[in-house]
């Protein structure tokens, strides 16, 4: 593993995200934030890359959308987005592939990486960094910028907890299959 | 990829993309410090006058703007329904006059020019913003390399499966994709160290890299 090779994954994965995001929306519930496979990719990236290159991973796609690329699902991109209502859930991706990649490194890197408890192991990694932290960050700025208080926004938020928590358990058994075949963390 | 941007020459599209970034970064904090109803509308009727003033085509304003107003217009409802008319119109004025702008500098401005702007924001960080720099702007494009690249794969993946009488599941899908993507990586990492990537960065000083 050379740090070249390091550096190609990120924008491969970032790419990743942005393809996934391709894929038609499905509009659900009352908030009208449509679901999506990006935040698939996101805990992809942080669980296999690991918290940095993670993060750098959905850092690259944030900045794309800054710059009027259109890389969110829809089409969507440009300035306008990061001002929108919703720029938190977007933001919080960039923390969110971090903590996946702090939480899922130390299992991956164990002795027993393909146990039931690594397995949940990192369920827990893409639930806490995956949804947790994108959460948090999404409800805050939904509920300050937008103004409809916090605890409200947390309320519209749980119509996507279903889908979310389907994508946490997906990422974590895709990363747990794709050590199997392809060591993610370097052989200690 | 297209980008949002769309040429012409109007006074907002021969403005530099620094002072268009530092500007867009100066309002959103402005905005927050106000809730004069009085002065918030002057922004934002001011903020659409900008936009305008850069001839956007309807089918370009529609494209980027369509799922965001609705979203704004959701909020708006909410706020006036349940906390109070006098937030809902702080609120929607606020949000309206952001986007307005920043949909204007999109519009206007080139993503290359855009990244050189960043880029340039980094200088007075010394050696190591300048590596940073670098490094966002490699990223940028190879990102917009990889996608057709990732897309190819996923269309391939999904006839792989089709073949073997599969039904496409995101499971099945997501595995070999991220295989294939990491493997690709060595290749491309092996393939940039034998051509002496990275070159020396236009910095004479470099401590030892690790």
């Amino acid at each position: 593993m050379s740090s070249t090779r390091d550096l190609v994954a990120v924008p491969l994965f970032a790419a990743l995200i942005v393809a996934l995001g391709l894929m038609p929306p499905i509009p659900l519930g009352f908030l009208p934030v449509p679901i999506t496979l990006q935040t698939l990719g996101v805990m992809l990236a942080g669980a296999m890359l690991g918290p940095w290159r993670g993060a750098a991973a959905a850092l690259l796609v944030v900045l794309l959308v800054m710059l009027g690329l259109p890389v969110l699902s829809g089409g969507r991109g440009g300035m306008g987005v990061l001002a929108g209502p919703t720029a938190g859930f977007l933001l919080g991706w960039i923390p969110g592939a971090f903590v996946v990649g702090l939480i899922a490194r130390p299992i991956l890197a164990g002795g027993n990486a393909q146990s039931l408890r690594s397995l949940l192991g990192l369920i827990v990694a893409c639930v806490v960094g995956g949804i947790g932290v994108i959460y948090a960050c999404g409800i805050l700025w939904l509920g300050l910028a937008g103004g409809i208080g916090l605890g409200r926004a947390a309320v519209g938020s749980l119509a996507f907890l279903p889908g979310d928590l389907i994508k946490a358990a997906i990422a974590a058994f895709a990363t747990r299959a794709v050590h199997r075949v392809y060591r993610l963390t370097p052989a200690s | 990829m297209l980008s949002l941007y769309s040429p012409g020459g109007t006074p907002l599209h021969r403005l530099p993309a620094g002072p268009k970034l530092a500007g867009l970064l100066a309002l959103g904090i402005l905005l927050f410090l106000t809730r004069e109803p009085l002065a918030l509308g002057a922004a934002a009727l001011a903020a659409l006058a900008l936009l305008l003033s850069t001839r956007p085509t309807l089918q370009a304003l529609a494209r980027q703007l369509a799922v965001t107003l609705l979203l704004l217009a959701f909020l708006v409802a909410a706020n006036a329904w349940l906390v109070s008319a006098e937030e809902a119109r702080v609120v929607g004025l606020r949000l309206l006059t952001l986007i307005a702008a920043a949909t204007a500098v999109t519009q206007t401005t080139r993503p290359s020019a855009l990244v050189a702007a960043i880029q340039a924001a980094f200088a007075p960080f010394g050696p190591r913003g300048r590596r940073l720099a670098f490094g966002l702007g490699l990223g940028v494009a190879l990102v917009l390399r990889f996608v057709p690249e990732v897309l190819y794969r996923i269309v391939e993946q999904r006839q792989a499966l089709a073949a073997r009488g599969l039904r496409v599941s995101p499971l099945r899908l997501v595995v070999p994709l991220t295989v294939r993507l990491l493997r690709s990586a060595d290749e491309v990492g092996a393939a940039l160290d034998a051509r002496g990537w990275p070159p020396d960065l236009p910095e004479p000083k470099r401590g030892p890299r690790p």
